[in-house]
């Protein structure tokens, strides 16, 4: 047997240079700088977290449910009945347009995710669940499901492998339809793994609001994620999973020869460090009651994703748009007899070629992800916080987010 | 704004922290042509994450001994596969045309022997 768990992402290939020491650096000090700045200059009464809960969201659009239905049925016939070799489309597809290209989906159309998802659909043709989704698992299952993901991708023994893959998928799959039956449309809502991080996404969309397109500032539609238990643990397994990943690249982590053990347990160490730090710096205040100092991590929660976004666009933007095409038009071949219905490409290194601009976008997304984050965690502590405490109360949550913002250009700089 | 102070303090220690470690400790002058010596025995690679720099459009060449069954794997596009088997000593040789960082793998061991920098 050929072992391929070296390769990153679980496709081959090239990965970014570091960013220049200077572009590091700019990033560094405009974060540093905007972050202060906003804790003593900014508003001082809050500005967005009065805004009215959404009502209920409008009905799943039936022509997106059956474009879902098709593009899910096309990635899958390419997964099982394709060639069982690295180049099979729907590997690529599963690793690339379903898991990175979620987020910019989920940036410029909202939630759509909601409407094209297939068990959606299945399970409304099965009709309503059978019991009541339990409130105290909330994000939970969802957080095991992306954990188990980010295991196969980063930690498991040969993520390229097309047999782990289709192992995974059919687990998912499995779940996911038997949750919809067992629990009803709240399933997807909480525990679907893909649909949760889109839902969440999708709250920092400024062209679309609850479900339809409306032109607005995301800092209005950000508080308004849906604050459940395990929402902080979903956030820190995505921005954890992603720094591990940078870190697992490191000439340092590569010259040890570990075992899926203990790359396993690093993974999850990178997600439980982010969520802990999280957790304490949130609860980092005076002037609150106990009960309420327990409920403060996830009322701010939601100014994590910022960062998450951030960073992810800085990490994954070569890998969706360069590895991408390749996967687009294996994609095309599903079965692998050879169609080649756009002709022969090679891939085009938009981004590669121009290493600048590249550094400069993925400092970019970096900084803008953290500005959004400390405005939006400025704003929810103004409300949150009793009067005495607003500025001292706040101090934690900036250093923590000054921390992730430097860890992550310290990452992109150094591996 | 004596917190404000301590904090800068910090953040200077850090990025100072930052720029001390340089990314690349390869050493190698991208401008000529690369040549990396790989030694596969007793069950372990010579080197192991070491980085490489190369320049985009030279040549790179793989120098290889080996007492093993090996394969290695250099991901870059295209792909190029590389067998050895025990006793082998042999030479390869590849140029790389788009920046970035394309790893060299021994796929039996499963460990990344170099990852080639790849400069413009």
């Amino acid at each position: 047997m050929i072992a391929t768990g070296l390769q990153a992402h679980g496709l081959g290939g090239s990965t970014d240079l570091p960013i220049p020491f200077l572009y590091a650096m700019v990033g560094a000090s405009w974060a540093l700088t905007i972050s202060f700045a906003v804790l003593a200059l900014a508003w001082k009464e809050p500005q967005f977290a009065a805004e009215p809960d959404p009502g209920d969201l409008p009905p799943r659009r039936p022509w997106l449910a059956v474009v879902g239905l098709l593009l899910t049925a096309w990635l899958l016939v390419a997964l099982y009945a394709g060639p069982s070799t690295a180049g099979n489309g729907g590997l690529g597809g599963f690793y690339i347009f379903v898991w990175v290209g979620l987020v910019p989906l989920a940036l410029v159309a909202g939630h759509v995710w909601r409407d094209l998802s297939p068990w959606r659909t299945i399970q409304s043709l099965l009709g309503p669940g059978r019991w009541t989704y339990p409130k105290r698992l909330g994000y939970w299952p969802a957080v095991a499901g992306l954990f188990a993901f980010v295991w196969l991708e980063l930690a498991s023994p040969d993520p390229g492998s097309i047999h782990a893959v289709r192992v995974w998928v059919a687990v998912y799959v499995v779940v996911t339809i038997a949750g919809g039956i067992a629990f009803g449309p709240r399933w997807y809502d909480r525990a679907d793994p893909f649909d949760v991080y889109s839902a969440i996404v999708a709250k920092l969309s400024p062209f679309v609001r609850d479900g339809r397109w409306r032109l607005h500032n995301p800092l209005r539609s950000l508080p308004g994620v849906p604050v459940d238990a395990g929402l902080v643990a979903v956030l820190a397994t995505l921005l954890g999973s992603t720094a591990y990943d940078s870190f697992s690249a490191s000439s340092f982590w590569q010259g040890k020869t570990l075992s899926t053990w203990q790359h396993s347990l690093t993974l999850l160490g990178f997600c439980t460090v982010v969520a802990v730090l999280f957790v304490a710096a949130a609860r980092a205040t005076g002037g609150v009651s106990a009960g309420e100092r327990r409920l403060l991590p996830g009322r701010l929660a939601h100014s994590l994703v910022p960062i998450v976004v951030g960073y992810i666009f800085a990490h994954y933007l070569t890998y969706l748009v360069e590895k991408g095409q390749a996967v687009f038009l294996a994609l095309l071949d599903p079965l692998g007899r050879g169609w080649h219905p756009l002709g022969d490409h090679d891939t085009a290194y938009v981004l590669s070629q121009h290493t600048s601009t590249l550094a400069a976008l993925k400092v970019t997304f970096v900084v803008a992800g953290h500005v959004l984050a400390v405005v939006a965690a400025h704003d929810k502590a103004l409300a949150l916080l009793p009067k005495g405490h607003r500025l001292s109360g706040q101090v934690a949550m900036l250093l923590l987010m000054v921390a992730y913002t430097f860890t992550g250009l310290f990452l992109l700089f150094s591996v | 704004m004596r917190i404000a102070a301590a904090l800068l303090a910090c953040a200077l220690v850090l990025t100072g922290c930052g720029g001390s470690s340089d990314g690349s400790d390869g050493g190698t002058s991208a401008k000529d042509a690369v040549t990396v010596d790989i030694v596969i025995k007793d069950g372990k690679v010579t080197p192991q994450g070491k980085r490489v720099k190369v320049e985009a459009g030279r040549s790179v060449t793989l120098h290889i001994t080996s007492d093993a069954d090996e394969e290695i794997h250099v991901h870059s596009d295209p792909e190029h596969e590389y067998e050895v088997k025990p006793g082998d000593d042999v030479t390869e040789s590849f140029t790389l045309k788009t920046p970035g960082q394309v790893a060299v793998e021994a796929h039996h061991l499963d460990v990344t022997i170099v990852q080639l920098v790849v400069e413009p």
